[in-house]
């Protein structure tokens, strides 16, 4: 599967918010069981937004790594390494902003981060082209295809 | 053979078809290959009932002639074809994939490994051929294929005055029929095999298919010849089916009274000429048919919008070159070929070939160094399958008659949702996918990945004049748990 820049930020923007969202405030509120859900999820919520927006800061260099690739393509391994190295980044921003998981950072951070990357990850590798039929057609873009907008004088 | 008069005007009227057996669907498909498949497959997913669909070819297989193809240029039931495990062509969704199937089916992780994996820690997954066969016949019967199929070959289509398309058409019996349609879909494929002029010129007049032959034919007994009795082989030609072909020459050699050698002759360019100088390698390696990015990606974006015939057309053919897929068995396989001199690449183009006095054919190669000249005891082509769309009687009828043309790259033209735009004189629409419509806005028509994607313009092009409902998220995942179940759709 290849993504242009397009596809790349809708799909993270997609993803992020409707499959890694929930799936990271889920995943913290239950590693954090018998707390109270607000106090559980709040800051795991926090923490996948920031992931979001600073991913999508990320696809530009993604981009351009996969266009410098013979084959201009993205491997699901990359896709999966991009989710750790993601993650070092995202935890120093965090705490930059003063973010402390709730009092418990690392577990937090965990529980949310990595549920929200695996599942954003595990998607995309297959139900994703359920979902939008059109998806994996269309270099991942979410909105519309390309035979739909009107630009070619259809 | 079509025996009825064909109308000498474009438009037809009810007199032109007095005398012939009619029938009427809303959607007829003709060639009933696997650019049929893909499209009545989407069509039957989206819930158009068997009975508004139609599909017109000779076997009730969709995936005979690609079973043959594939069969004669070495590739079988259980080998690999070069595909990607999400280019699932009984499945337009592409999920679960071949190697999810294939884990499943085999009940091992290594297929799911292979596709995490590739093409950094291992080689691209490739599905077996015949799982892809199973997957097509489950697919078939699953959406009634037999019911829609009519056995016959379709040899014009013409618009009829009330606006909708009539194929002119021979029946099983060779008798002729009309069949008319709302919307004609031609997924005709390849219209023969692409034998250059020397070789056919020595098939015509020394020897029909002895020592002469197309990668694409039966050629068993080449090999067999070869292998007993060794001798020399030519293969002609840079893409996957050269590559097969010079795989199991090598892998043929034995204890014969002669050792086996393959001449290998590329047509020259200077990439070519530069590396086998270099390495003494003329392969161009290449995973699938076009760069991953042609399949959706960036480069299947650029050459969706350019807007210049002759650019898009150049593009096109760079991206989709002959080239060979990476694989370090085969690469190593011919190291040690050449090596030995078992192997022996040649940049050059064959200019004639004729019987020598041994009875074997001499094939002259025009080199950048003077004439090559080497007695073969079988030469192989390996160049491809007939790229004019005039070798079609209904395409030469189509562009005979202004109802279609051709784009730059000399393939049909079709536009962005594979119409062909010169046969839109009334309501009728007529669409066409597959081989036939190269140098278009998407780049490996004749792919798995590029069948589909064909189909699912087309179908959304239908969408829009209210022939089905469009596929969206809630459609698609109820069709999809349909396909899971094995429901009909």
């Amino acid at each position: 599967m290849t993504l242009t820049l397009r596809g790349r930020l809708e799909t993270r923007l997609l993803l992020g918010m409707f499959i890694g969202l929930p799936c990271g405030v889920c995943v913290a509120c239950a590693w954090r069981w018998g707390t109270e859900p607000a106090k559980a999820a709040s800051p795991a919520c926090f923490a996948v937004l920031v992931m979001i927006v600073l991913g999508l800061c990320w696809e530009p260099v993604y981009h351009a790594i996969s266009t410098a690739r013979p084959d201009q393509d993205w491997p699901a391994l990359f896709a999966l390494c991009a989710i750790a190295i993601e993650a070092v980044p995202l935890w120093f921003v965090l705490h930059g902003l003063g973010w402390n998981g709730g009092g418990e950072p690392l577990g937090c951070f965990l529980a949310s981060v990595g549920a929200a990357g695996a599942a954003m990850w595990l998607v995309a590798q297959g139900p994703l082209r359920v979902l939008l039929l059109r998806w994996r057609l269309t270099g991942g873009q979410c909105i519309g295809c390309w035979w739909d907008t009107g630009r070619h004088g259809k | 053979m079509f025996t009825h008069e064909l109308p000498d005007h474009v438009v037809c009227d009810e007199s032109d078809l007095r005398g012939l057996r009619s029938e009427r669907v809303e959607l007829l498909a003709v060639g009933g290959g696997l650019a049929c498949f893909s499209l009545i497959d989407l069509l039957r997913v989206c819930g158009v009932p068997t009975s508004a669909l139609a599909v017109l070819g000779r076997s009730v297989d969709p995936a005979e002639n690609f079973r043959r193809l594939a069969l004669h240029s070495g590739i079988g039931p259980n080998d690999r074809l070069r595909s990607d495990s999400a280019a699932r062509v009984d499945n337009v969704w592409g999920f679960p994939g071949y190697a999810l199937s294939e884990a499943r089916s085999r009940r091992r992780l290594r297929p799911l490994g292979t596709v995490l994996g590739e093409p950094l820690i291992s080689e691209y997954y490739t599905p077996r051929a015949g799982a892809v066969y199973a997957g097509i016949a489950r697919e078939a019967a699953r959406i009634g294929w037999a019911r829609m199929h009519r056995r016959g070959l379709a040899h014009a289509v013409r618009p009829h005055v009330d606006g909708d398309l009539v194929v002119f058409a021979a029946d099983a019996d060779g008798d002729p029929v009309a069949l008319r349609a709302r919307y004609v879909h031609l997924g005709l494929g390849h219209a023969g095999l692409g034998l250059s002029a020397p070789l056919r010129d020595y098939r015509e007049h020394v020897d029909a298919s002895e020592r002469v032959v197309h990668g694409y034919e039966a050629h068993e007994h080449v090999y067999r010849r070869l292998r007993t009795r060794g001798g020399t082989a030519v293969v002609t030609g840079a893409g996957i089916t050269a590559a097969r072909v010079v795989e199991r020459l090598l892998s043929e050699r034995g204890p014969g009274p002669e050792p086996l050698r393959v001449v290998h002759v590329v047509r020259p360019n200077p990439t070519r000429r530069a590396a086998v100088a270099t390495a003494g390698d003329p392969w161009r390696r290449q995973a699938f048919s076009f760069p991953k990015s042609a399949a959706g990606g960036p480069l299947a974006w650029r050459i969706a919008t350019c807007t210049q015939p002759a650019e898009r057309a150049a593009l096109l053919a760079a991206a989709g070159a002959a080239s060979a897929p990476v694989r370090r068995e085969w690469s190593s396989q011919l190291a040690d070929a050449r090596q030995e001199g078992s192997y022996r690449p040649v940049v050059g183009t064959v200019t004639t070939t004729d019987p020598s006095a041994d009875g074997r054919a001499r094939v002259r190669i025009a080199t950048d160094g003077g004439i090559f000249e080497v007695c073969a005891d079988a030469v192989i082509e390996c160049t491809g399958l007939h790229p004019d769309p005039r070798s079609h009687p209904l395409i030469d009828d189509l562009l005979t008659t202004g109802l279609a043309r051709t784009n730059a790259s000399g393939r049909l033209a079709v536009d962005e949702s594979f119409e062909v735009r010169e046969a839109r004189l009334g309501a009728g629409r007529l669409y066409a996918t597959g081989a036939l419509t190269a140098g278009n806005a998407l780049g490996p028509v004749d792919s798995f990945w590029g069948l589909q994607a064909a189909a699912v313009r087309v179908v959304d092009d239908l969408a829009r004049l209210g022939f089905t409902e469009r596929l969206g998220v809630r459609r698609s995942t109820r069709a999809w748990l349909r396909w899971v179940l094995g429901n009909p759709p």
